[in-house]
């Protein structure tokens, strides 16, 4: 064995396996590629044009990849080191059928790195697999996956920034948000070449401490170390020397005094005299220590004591429930107020709009810029009515609304903001002459009155409501 | 509101005729920048001064050269440099041995035309000497204030790309320019006149104005001014330019947003562009075509959106999208 089997603590026994990882770095990154290059190829041509899926199919098959790196560290460990080809011919061995379950329903799980040795190394099935990692106990292997699931993530962002700044200052500078966003762009795909490329960084550390976690969690339970000292004393030269000591030490235990005097005594004089020895007090007696033990909080006991102040269990159970709920929700909530803020900044086109400040959007200071009221179900009956009241301000602004409102309604894109000019802009594109003819007598009039302050006659304002009625009225027929 | 006195068609033709004799003297003088002539002579209709920025030799001087010779006033040129003393544009005194009197000597800024080049390559105490007289048409030299002849203008210029050695204009000094134009590339066409125009039994490089010819005289402007500022402004053009103003005091990515200065300059300058339109009264359209210019050099980009590459036209391009305009 290259490594000291001794108890070790998780963390020290991580340590180990990142020093493993360290010195057969080349070997166990060159491991995880012999099975992942084959997949990352092969899926190619079908996903060329999907980059998120194929870096899903490679992120699933991990425990595949990191099989065969255990594969090879677990022979190296014990002295051999396979080379490259025989790993390679020893694909089928690395990689048995009971591999699929961590391929399938245990994908997803904290304790990969510690369960790997056990269901490739040991082969337990069903319910021996799980009595056996019972015994054994995950460890740290959680925060191990927690560490460096952040490895990756720090590699990779490290990677992509280390690109998008050593691009030179002429080159045109890279898109780092379609690096994120934009499926099938160059940025991406490199993006996510570099998140392969951090996964193979990581596995084999990740693999070799789960393996020293495996390993010093057996050597805790089963005494591995002991083990293995008695299989080396086992080991150990035998020869003529080896049997000169033991017959000298057969010798001398033979010829020590008092061996005769102990054959001489009965069983029942030999009782009697170690339990008089035993009594001695070098061997016995009794002593008194008095330490400090932490036995609860006084007020909860006497709380428990009193049973008048106790809550209710029933009570309290509703109680924790509710907590629970609520934490639950607020947790939820945050989660989703998180992605959406997450999808605003990276899911697309930077927005902008009104800043959420106390004085509230920018809004109109006088009674003239409110907003204008919803067009009445008869406009030329409105406009006629406005005309009668004299309003002819009032009239031809309803006038203007509702041709706008009827371009809108032929699907012209007509913003709230666009002026009169740009109303008409937008209408000479897309509209019949004659309409347009009434929008732009409409538009001059409109003018003349609201912001000329110039006088207009009535009548030919009802005869423009006229025209424009019997062109809805036609069109309503058409 | 409305104006007491709209002014009459003939008068209103005549100031419409003039500005548009002055537009057109100009644009032959300066080819493939209409956009920014426009803007040049709607400023002088409403009595502003103007902030040009672009690269060397796009004819920022040359505008402005054509301007002054187009008006028949007196145009004076300072080159400013980071030496240059506030008594070096607006005046000193100096003593005469003969009379044993201290005698006003008045500096180039007595003009009607002012050309102010590369204004931010001289310190912030020279550039707040033109404060005054700016703001105030007026200056002061020596505890005597002295009236500037109107009409006076200050077309400044500055370069946008060499920042090194230059003191950027302060808010307060950039509030005084009615208004602030982008003089960009021609197009192709243009710059083939322009080259082929200039080079034409030219020798040198001096800038040739000969064919601009005088269609104003100084009077003449200020009665195009008195047009301007007497057109019809309706309640809801005027609402209309505020909530343009204050918009972008409350917008995402602005750090800073314009003052109420913004909103006087904003409707004296739609006034301008409503006259050189023919117009008797000032419509919405006015407003909207002449914000940009008004409001981009007085409000200041957040430091994201500097860093992302924004220009302040960005920003104003979509909050003139956002303010509903006038319907009723």
């Amino acid at each position: 064995m290259t490594i000291s089997a001794r108890p070790r603590s998780p963390w020290e026994s991580m340590d180990l396996g990142f020093a493993l990882a360290r010195t057969w770095l080349g070997r166990l990154w060159l491991c995880w590629w012999l099975a992942a290059a084959p997949v990352a190829l092969l899926s190619l041509p079908v996903l060329h044009q999907r980059p998120d899926l194929w870096l899903l199919l490679l992120w699933w098959c991990k425990p595949a990849f990191e099989a065969v790196t255990l594969f090879w560290l677990s022979r190296a460990v014990f002295g051999e080191q396979p080379g490259l080809g025989a790993t390679a011919r020893s694909l089928p061995q690395a990689l048995p059928p009971r591999l699929w379950p961590q391929l399938l329903w245990r994908r997803i799980g904290m304790g990969r790195s510690f369960s790997m040795p056990v269901t490739l190394l040991e082969a337990p099935r069903g319910a021996a697999r799980r009595q056996r990692l019972q015994v054994l106990g995950t460890g740290a292997a959680g925060w191990l996956t927690l560490v460096c699931v952040h490895l990756e993530a720090i590699l990779w962002l490290s990677g992509v920034l280390l690109l998008a700044f050593l691009v030179p200052a002429g080159l045109p500078a890279p898109d780092l948000q379609a690096a994120f966003t934009e499926t099938g762009s160059a940025p991406y795909w490199a993006a996510n070449l570099l998140v392969v490329l951090a996964m193979s960084v990581v596995a084999p550390f990740y693999v070799a401490a789960g393996f020293a976690l495996y390993l010093g969690r057996r050597t805790e339970l089963e005494a591995w170390d002991l083990e293995l000292a008695f299989r080396r004393r086992h080991a150990a030269p035998r020869g003529p020397r080896a049997r000169a000591i033991a017959a000298a030490m057969l010798l001398t235990a033979l010829l020590l005094p008092g061996t005769g005097a102990a054959a001489a005594m009965t069983p029942a004089e030999a009782k009697a005299r170690i339990e008089a020895i035993l009594a001695q007090p070098d061997f016995g007696g009794t002593r008194e220590e008095r330490v400090w033990v932490y036995v609860g909080d006084d007020s909860a006991s006497s709380a428990d004591d009193d049973g008048a102040t106790a809550l209710p269990a029933w009570l309290i159970q509703g109680l924790a429930t509710l907590a629970k709920w609520v934490l639950v929700i607020a947790t939820a909530w945050a989660l989703i107020v998180l992605t959406l803020h997450l999808l605003r900044e990276f899911g697309g086109p930077r927005r902008r709009g009104r800043r959420p400040t106390s004085t509230g959007p920018p809004g109109p200071v006088a009674q003239t810029s409110a907003p204008a009221e919803p067009l009445p179900a008869n406009v030329p009956a409105a406009v006629h009515e406005l005309l009668a009241a004299r309003d002819v301000r009032g009239a031809l602004g309803l006038l203007y609304r509702a041709q706008v409102a009827q371009l809108r309604a032929r699907g012209l894109e007509l913003a709230d903001s666009a002026t009169e000019s740009e109303c008409l802009r937008a209408a000479r594109a897309r509209t019949e002459p004659q309409a347009l003819t009434r929008l732009e007598r409409t538009v001059r009039l409109w003018q003349a009155v609201a912001y000329g302050h110039q006088p207009v006659d009535t009548d030919s304002v009802a005869a423009l409501t006229r025209a424009s009625d019997s062109a809805s009225a036609d069109d309503g027929h058409g | 509101m409305s104006t007491a006195n709209p002014p009459s068609a003939e008068r209103l033709e005549a100031a419409r005729d003039a500005l548009g004799r002055i537009e057109q003297a100009v644009n032959r003088a300066v080819i493939g920048q209409r956009q920014v002539v426009r803007e040049v002579v709607v400023a002088l209709a409403a009595a502003g001064h103007v902030l040009l920025e672009g690269l060397p030799g796009m004819g920022k001087t040359l505008l402005v050269r054509a301007l002054a010779q187009a008006l028949g006033g007196r145009f004076a040129r300072v080159q400013f440099t980071p030496d240059l003393m506030p008594a070096d544009i607006t005046g000193h005194a100096v003593f005469d041995m003969k009379s044993e009197a201290f005698h006003i000597r008045r500096g180039p800024i007595f003009c009607n035309v002012l050309l102010g080049d590369e204004i931010n390559r001289a310190p912030a105490k020279t550039q707040a000497a033109m404060l005054e007289a700016m703001q105030e048409q007026q200056v002061t030299v020596e505890g005597q204030s002295l009236a500037l002849a109107p009409p006076f203008v200050v077309l400044a210029t500055q370069n946008p790309i060499e920042q090194e050695g230059t003191y950027p204009l302060p808010l307060a000094q950039l509030d005084r320019f009615l208004l602030k134009s982008y003089i960009d590339y021609p197009g192709a066409d243009d710059e083939l006149t322009v080259v082929r125009t200039v080079t034409a039994g030219a020798v040198g490089d001096a800038l040739d104005v000969s064919a601009v010819e005088r269609v104003l005289e100084p009077e003449q402007v200020l009665a195009v001014q008195a047009t301007a500022a007497a057109l019809t402004l309706d309640d809801a053009v005027l609402d209309y330019a505020l909530r343009l103003v204050r918009a972008t005091r409350d917008w995402q990515g602005l750090d800073s947003g314009a003052g109420t200065r913004a909103a006087v300059a904003l409707v004296r300058a739609a006034r301008g562009h409503a006259l050189l339109a023919g117009q008797s009264f000032v419509s919405p359209d006015d407003v909207k075509a002449m914000a940009p210019a008004v409001l981009r050099h007085r409000v200041r980009l957040g430091a994201e959106l500097e860093i992302e590459g924004y220009r302040p036209d960005d920003v104003l391009t979509e909050l003139l999208a956002a303010v509903d305009a006038p319907r009723a």
